[in-house]
Formats: C-alpha cells, structure tokens, sequence
C-alpha cells in the first residue's frame, strides 16, 4: 500500500488563510495553537468534565464551543449545518481497542463507542443544544471542504471544524455565515 | 425528457455482498430465501455473519491477503458500475481498513492514508473524499455528491461521483457490537440483528438517467446516541419529501432500515405508520445481505434499483410490491444519525398520471 497524495496545505496551515467562497463570510473562529488548560477550561464551561468522551471528541467539544462563545452563541442555532473533518480520527481508542482485539479481548463498549467518529457528533449534539444535519468528511484539500460547508452556510450557517489527535492536537473552527 | 437542473441521476451500480459478488448474482440471489449464515467466533461466543459470497476471509493474521481481497472486490465492483476514475470518489464506510489493522497491519500516519491506498488502487484521477456517519455514510455520501453537482454547475462536462461503500471484514465491529448487546450470539434466543459485508457504488451524475436523486434528509440527534429516535426520523423524512416537493402520499415504496433489532425496528416502523398512513409496501433487504453499516445506503439501493428495473421482487416482498415512481429510503447510525432519502423512478407514471 502507498500513497500519490502529498499533504495537503491544512497540514501546515488553516481555513482562514484560504480565500473565502463568495456570499459567505467567517463570523468566528478558532485556530492555532490550543491553551494548554484547554480541557480544564472546557470542564469549566460546561459546569462539569463531559463523561464518557474520549480526548479526540472532547478536542471537538472544546473548539466547537470556544467558536459559538466568540460567536456570541450559546447554541448552534436550528437549521444550522456541522461538518468535520479530521485525518486521524479517533485514534487512541481505536488503536487501544484493536491492539486489545489481537490480544482475545474484546472492547468495553464505552471503548468501542469512543473508537466510532460518528459519537463526536452526538457528544456536539448534545453539548451544543442542537438537532440537524451533521457531517463527518474528510478530504486533504482544505478549499473543498470550505466550498462544501460554504454551501450550506448560505442557509443557516456552517460550523466547520478541524479536529485531529496527531501529529498534534488540533481544534481549529470556523462560524460561517451568508454576508 | 428534459434535464431537470440540479438533479443527480443513477447512472452505474456495482455490488458484492453475501448475495453475490456481482449485481446480477445478487439479484438471483434475492428470488430464493437468504442464504445460511456464517459465523465468527469472538473469543468462546459464536456470531452469525454474512460476509462476501465466494470470497473465503482471509486468515486473522493476514494482513497481505485482507488487502488483496479487498483491492480486487474494489475493482471489479467500481468496474461494475461503469466508473472512468476522473469522477469525484467519495468512500462511505464505518470500519475503513479495520480488518487489516486487526491481522497485524501497519498503522499508517493518519487514516487518510487507507482512502489514499484505496485510490492508487484504482487508478484514480478525480477528487477524494471520505465519509464516516456510521450506518448512515452511504446516505450522507450521496447528498455529499450532491453538494459537488452544485458546486460544479457551471461545468457541462462534470463527470459526476462515485459513492463508493465498503464495509470489509473485521472482527473489531462484530466484537465492538457483541460488546454493546447490538448483536446476539448464534444459538441465543432470537436472530437479532446479523453484520454482513459488503463493497457496492453507485456512479451519479447530473444528465438524465432512469432513477433521479429527488431529495434527502439528515439529523442527528444526540440523546440518544446508539438508538432511534423518533421525531429526529420524522424531521428526516420530512426533511426529504420537501425537497423532493411531493406530499407524503405519493412514497410508493418503502426501503427499510430495519436491522433485526426490536426496538428500533418499532420506532421506524411506528414513524412510518404515522407520516405514511396510506401504508405503501415496505421491503427489508438486510436479512439477505445482512446490516453492512457503512455500506448499506449504497448497496441496498444499487439492489433496489436493479430489482425494480428488472421487475424482480424479492421473494420476502410485500404481497402488494409493484413499481413505484417515489421511493423512501432510510438509514440510522450511531451517533444519532436519521436518513432519509427518496428515489424518483423516471419511467414511472406519478399517482396523477
């Protein structure tokens, strides 16, 4: 098995650099490098340490949340569309519970829920106080993501994130809105 | 007919499945009963499994040969439905490579890198994207096809996409839902929901064809996140036939998601009961091919669609099944995922003539 893509911009970079869609424009965003006290913060705003999210849902939970504060938002309003994309997804669990497979154990089942990507999107669901239309894709070049999410921004709004637990972790979102 | 703008029609399908590994297999496959099941030992405990018919799974420490069956299923299902490799690639799955990592494969630097192998596989030269909603991917796969027709209006010579669903053995997501009592042992009391696998594609694109896009839904509604939820279902469904512009009256068939599970089956069949009064017929196809998660949106409807052309209804088929010019799919996924979405049969009469 090999690969013919080189790594993409996003790689080294992040969506707010790009040129944005016409019709849209970025009402807040997250990027760079995350506080280091980043889950104690989270813990904080939501009154209490989410249960039961693994370090890559939780990396999600607290950029998506930090974007809707700097938005001015307390919820991803109705109508409004989540889409994510991440290169590693969950990869410690998953790693932890196909090592534990080789091994003739079988995953707990928080553990193998934790190694699922779609859980993240419950867990925001959830914590964002919204139900609609959620979307996990991914795609190494980053201007097609923003052109997709930049669609459905016409409407209500986009929330699009970029979350990875390696090489190193990363929560990077953009609010969008139409202009 | 006229090109009705925005619109993705079917033009291609491939599939294997436990049915076969060609479409027109599976198609025999589905005039007889479901074939036996396999099974998979999980630790001491036996599971029911429906995997690829005539392509034995590879030993649990071959790595090598998980690739190889896969790379070769891959091909000969994109051959199948007609693919060029300059379309846009879009890989529906919820379990990826997890197969070969678990036979000792080599971790790779991110999980991009399988979609990646997966396109030098094919000689690929158009884009690539991966979806990953659980048992709702293939859904999402194909309303991700349709974002890229938007996006690409303005150019008469877009060669559409490929959704391409692949659910490959591996032992991780049978033992992942033994864990979460999702599946029940072989001999316990009740079939249950049974995996299978599956690789199947569905070529779309914006000229006409038979079978039209007409709309989709999807929403994810996290309370509940390993169940269905009623009201997510109907926002879905709902959702769907506004974007189709048809009243709930004219659904002519219904494709389930039905897996074997009680109380989910009840919830979607009670929504069902509820949005659709007029009660059309109603087909579960996962107790042929089993519940091949990711894959399932795509591989039950390249079946579908095939079946109807042909005027072949499974032998499980409503008494009353007939050609319909509207057909519901639905999907649910871990995650709270509901989809919904809705095929116009072109060659159909609508109910008004």
């Amino acid at each position: 098995m090999s690969s013919h893509l080189k790594d993409s911009p996003i790689a080294k970079g992040f969506f707010a650099s790009l040129p944005m869609p016409s019709g849209v424009r970025v009402a807040a965003q997250v990027e760079g490098s995350l506080p280091v006290e980043w889950r104690a913060s989270l813990a904080t705003r939501l009154g209490g340490r989410p249960r039961r999210l693994g370090l890559w849902a939780e990396l999600a939970l607290w950029g998506a949340r930090t974007c809707l504060d700097a938005a001015g938002l307390e919820t991803l309003p109705s109508g409004a569309r989540l889409q994510i994309c991440s290169l590693s997804g969950p990869i410690q669990p998953l790693h932890a519970g196909i090592a534990a497979l080789m091994q003739g154990e079988s995953p707990l089942p928080y553990a193998f829920l934790q190694s699922q990507p779609a859980i993240m999107l419950a867990a925001l669901s959830v914590h964002l106080g919204w139900q609609g239309d959620a979307m996990m894709l991914s795609q190494r070049a980053p201007e097609s993501l923003l052109h997709i999410a930049s669609r459905h921004a016409l409407n209500a709004g986009t929330l699009l994130g970029w979350v990875d637990e390696q090489p190193s972790l990363r929560s990077d979102w953009l609010w969008l809105v139409s202009k | 007919m006229t090109c009705a703008p925005r619109s993705l029609y079917v033009h291609g399908r491939g599939l294997a499945c436990a049915l076969g590994d060609q479409l027109p297999d599976a198609l025999q496959a589905l005039q007889r009963p479901p074939p036996p099941v396999h099974h998979v030992d999980i630790g001491a405990t036996r599971y029911a499994y429906r995997p690829i018919a005539g392509h034995p799974i590879p030993a649990p420490t071959d790595a090598t040969g998980w690739w190889h069956r896969c790379a070769q299923l891959l091909k000969r299902v994109v051959g199948e439905a007609g693919a060029t490799g300059h379309e846009a690639l879009i890989l529906t799955s919820s379990s990826f490579n997890m197969g070969f990592l678990e036979r000792g494969g080599a971790w790779k630097d991110d999980g991009q890198r399988f979609v990646d192998d997966v396109a030098v596989a094919l000689a690929w030269s158009g884009s690539v994207y991966a979806v990953n909603t659980a048992c709702t991917s293939a859904f999402n796969g194909l309303r991700l096809a349709a974002d890229l027709l938007h996006l690409n209006l303005d150019d008469p010579d877009w060669p559409g996409a490929v959704v391409l669903g692949l659910e490959v053995t591996n032992r991780y997501a049978l033992s992942g839902f033994a864990a979460m009592q999702l599946i029940t042992p072989l001999d316990g009391p009740d079939d249950g929901m049974v995996l299978g696998e599956a690789i199947a594609a569905l070529r779309v694109k914006h000229t006409p064809a038979r079978w039209r896009l007409a709309g989709s839904g999807h929403v994810v509604w996290g309370q509940d996140p390993g169940g269905t939820t009623a009201t997510a279902l109907q926002q879905a469904i709902l959702q769907a036939l506004t974007e189709a512009k048809i009243p709930a009256s004219q659904i002519g068939l219904v494709r389930s998601h039905t897996t074997g599970r009680p109380p989910s089956d009840a919830v979607e069949q009670a929504v069902l009961t509820q949005l659709l009064p007029h009660t059309p017929p109603c087909i579960a196809l996962k107790p042929y091919c089993g519940h091949t998660q990711g894959a399932s949106g795509v591989a039950e409807l390249a079946l579908l669609t095939a079946t109807l052309e042909l005027d072949l209804p499974p032998i499980a088929a409503h008494p009353h099944w007939s050609s319909a010019r509207h057909v519901l799919a639905l999907g649910m996924g871990f995650g709270g995922g509901h989809a919904a979405l809705i095929l116009e049969d072109t060659h159909v009469q609508s109910p008004q003539g």
